[in-house]
């Protein structure tokens, strides 16, 4: 662990990031924003963004047309997904300046366990983890590790990845010629 | 000689005993402990994952105590300290120094 609280993950894999290591960039037309929620935290609380941090994204934010598709990631869910096990983040004025966007898709981890949700425009999903599962919220007196049998310990780690699928079904409107 | 034992004793007693908070499943056991000014308590991290031990003011924060490590802090003054988890914020502990 970086006992520099984070200087020598920046130096080599956050150049050019802002503060704790915040950043934003634009593809193909998607604009994404990479937020740190894991810096600073405070006793008994949250995953925790700051003032700066969200003084930041409230500028990145500012000149988006709402009919740019975004994708936000953060290490702690940013919506909260069980508040006594410190599983969300105090980050609601990071969801308002979001939920004017069209499509906002948020990518989490830290729960070690696929947990999805949608709230207006905006999906979130968090991942399984490669390291060690943990319980679903509430079902142990701590989210500590969970011990599962050796040969189910695989079914229970997993990695998430996005890809564009073309569908094999019409959609539900059709338009047809009258001639032609 | 028993006036020389009775000072013997209350020398011992100045030197608190050394006390212990063990971590396991991402919480601090015990939770609030008590101790004499003097006392050095020690925590064990007995997790399968790294601990920081933060006081809420940061006069104190540990490195990242892996499987196994051990910090500890003597505590000189009276006073109610608290700290929790830097990882994990929710684990949450106090130690009580009684004068
Ligand atoms: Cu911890």
């Amino acid at each position: 662990m970086d006992e520099g609280l984070g200087k020598a993950y920046l130096a080599r894999y956050g150049k050019g990031t802002k503060g704790s290591g915040w950043y934003s960039f634009d593809d193909h037309g998607v604009h994404f924003i990479g937020l740190v929620n894991v810096v600073d935290l405070k006793a008994g609380g949250l995953g925790r963004l700051g003032s700066e941090q969200l003084a930041w994204l409230a500028d990145d934010l500012k000149d988006k047309s709402t009919s740019m598709p975004i994708v936000v990631f953060a290490h702690i869910p940013l919506w909260t997904v069980y508040a006594d096990w410190g599983w969300g983040t105090d980050g609601l004025q990071a969801l308002a300046l979001l939920k004017r966007f069209g499509s906002v898709t948020v990518l989490n981890g830290h729960i070690h366990q696929i947990v999805q949700k949608v709230e207006g425009n905006m999906t979130f999903h968090t991942a399984r983890s490669t390291a060690f599962p943990q319980p679903a919220p509430g079902t142990a007196p701590s989210p500590g590790p969970m011990t599962v049998p050796a040969e189910q310990l695989r079914s229970v780690l997993g990695i998430a990845s996005v890809e564009v699928r073309t569908g094999d079904k019409p959609l539900a409107i059709t338009d047809t010629p009258l001639a032609g | 000689m028993l006036a020389g034992l009775a000072v013997l004793l209350s020398n011992a007693a100045a030197f608190a005993a050394d006390a212990e908070v063990k971590i396991a499943n991402f919480t601090f056991d015990p939770p609030t402990l008590t101790v004499p000014v003097g006392t050095t308590v020690t925590w064990t991290n007995g997790d399968d994952i790294a601990h920081v031990i933060k006081e809420t003011d940061n006069r104190f924060r540990s490195g990242a105590l892996n499987t196994g490590d051990t910090f500890s802090q003597t505590f000189t003054t009276a006073g109610t300290i608290e700290y929790f988890c830097a990882i994990h914020p929710r684990m949450t502990g106090k130690i009580v120094v009684t004068p």
